[in-house]
């Protein structure tokens, strides 16, 4: 938690972990409710993106373990899919699929939507996008100067902020679908 | 005021401003940290930065999939080279038992396969001689008593009389290698007729059993392998006796 909180190369060694640990039940819980392999990898993936997201943003509360919050949101995940599957025959009650559904905001953070990111990220080049996931990945300015070649921690804010009207302005460009939250 | 600077934040964010409006608000910013912190806090700062965010992580993730897919293919690999390594290490054990078998494991000529193999060298119908047929009669009567010492005195006495008689000499060197003779039986064999003689392959067979004997192996293997290259009809015997030659 704390080195999830802390961000930076803390966070990335922490999410390794966590997905070294989790993968195994997470994968088990996911075969039983009929998904394939790929849509496992797939949902697998969101989870731990959106579990992240949460930890980050204070939402998770730690009423429970983070693998049990791991599962419990992949078991969300997947009912999306096999909602978009139309399997829905395989769902083990009727009443769950409404008590499990993703918030919206989470729905954000799903693959299709970072899709699209990625494509913008992709048009913006280097170093900018290199920059923004850096920040975005909550490291700090001091290591951010150790990454990249910057005079000061300024000068990569400044700088950081140029990249990110890029990004809009391409986003803008290419579907319109910035939304402010 | 705030609201202002906010309205001002969100069209240089959106790109509406005019280049000489976006140069003057870029270089408010690197003078002023008040600004720099409120663009930090800007919704939409906020919502792109969470929206990245899960970008960079999906990106961990990627990489630490792809390190297990690497770590796991490392130990197939392993795996196979040892699978590979035992499959070459039984090949090999299996050529070496052959190798061995067949080149270094010499069992010796014993008593009991010796016999064996000059019985069945021994004709069974006698081979007359064409002359002095009453006294061959008497060695053959004592070569199947098995008094090999009368037998080798009658066989010596036709071969002292006719020594071109080579069905006399093999009975005569049979009788002898019964005796554990072989210097005296290779003697018997030695004719410079013998590749003229019917029974010449039994006859080479037998000089080759007495040359074992003497250990005199390499001049057994050279007759040997000639009856095999020649394709003799004592072929498989002297592929058989090979195996006690030492090579």
């Amino acid at each position: 938690m704390d080195m999830i909180n802390r961000g930076g190369v803390s966070r990335n060694e922490a999410v390794s972990q966590l997905y070294a640990q989790t993968e195994k039940i997470v994968f088990a819980t996911l075969s039983r409710m009929g998904l394939g392999r790929m849509d496992i990898e797939e949902t697998t993936n969101d989870a731990l993106i959106i579990c992240i997201d949460n930890i980050c943003s204070g939402k998770y509360r730690q009423d429970a373990s983070l693998g049990t919050y791991i599962v419990g949101i992949a078991k969300k995940c997947a009912l999306n899919v096999l909602r978009k599957n139309k399997r829905k025959s395989q769902l083990d009650t009727p009443g769950e699929e409404e008590e499990m559904a993703l918030s919206p905001e989470d729905l954000l953070l799903t693959r299709e939507r970072n899709q699209d990111l990625r494509a913008a990220l992709d048009e913006l080049g280097s170093p900018c996008n290199e920059l923004l996931l850096l920040w975005a990945n909550d490291y700090s300015y001091r290591e951010i100067l150790d990454i990249m070649d910057y005079a000061n921690e300024n000068s990569a804010k400044v700088q950081k902020f140029k990249c990110l009207k890029r990004l809009i302005s391409i986003i803008n460009s290419q579907q319109g679908l910035l939304d402010v939250e | 005021m705030e609201t202002e600077t906010n309205h001002m934040i969100t069209r240089y964010l959106e790109g509406k401003m005019s280049p000489s409006e976006n140069e003057a608000f870029e270089r408010r910013l690197e003078s002023e940290p008040g600004l720099l912190d409120q663009l930090e806090n800007h919704g939409l700062v906020t919502s792109l930065q969470r929206r990245l965010r899960s970008v960079a992580v999906e990106n961990t993730l990627a990489a630490s999939r792809k390190k297990r897919e690497e770590t796991q293919l490392k130990v197939v690999h392993r795996q196979k080279r040892s699978r590979r390594f035992l499959y070459w290490a039984v090949a090999a054990s299996f050529l070496a038992a052959a190798i061995y078998f067949t080149w270094f494991d010499n069992p010796e000529l014993g008593d009991t396969i010796y016999y064996a193999m000059l019985s069945e060298l021994s004709p069974a119908d006698g081979v007359r001689s064409s002359k002095g047929e009453a006294e061959f009669d008497q060695g053959y009567r004592a070569y199947l008593a098995e008094d090999y010492a009368e037998s080798s005195r009658i066989f010596s006495d036709l071969v002292a009389e006719d020594e071109s008689n080579l069905v006399n000499r093999m009975w005569l060197g049979m009788s002898r290698m019964q005796e554990k003779d072989y210097q005296k039986a290779l003697q018997s064999f030695e004719s410079s007729r013998l590749d003229e003689f019917i029974y010449r392959d039994r006859v080479q067979l037998l000089k080759a059993m007495s040359l074992i004997r003497l250990d005199r192996d390499i001049e057994a293997t050279a007759i040997l392998n000639q009856l095999i290259d020649e394709g003799s009809d004592y072929a498989k015997e002297a592929r058989k006796l090979l195996k006690y030659a030492k090579p």
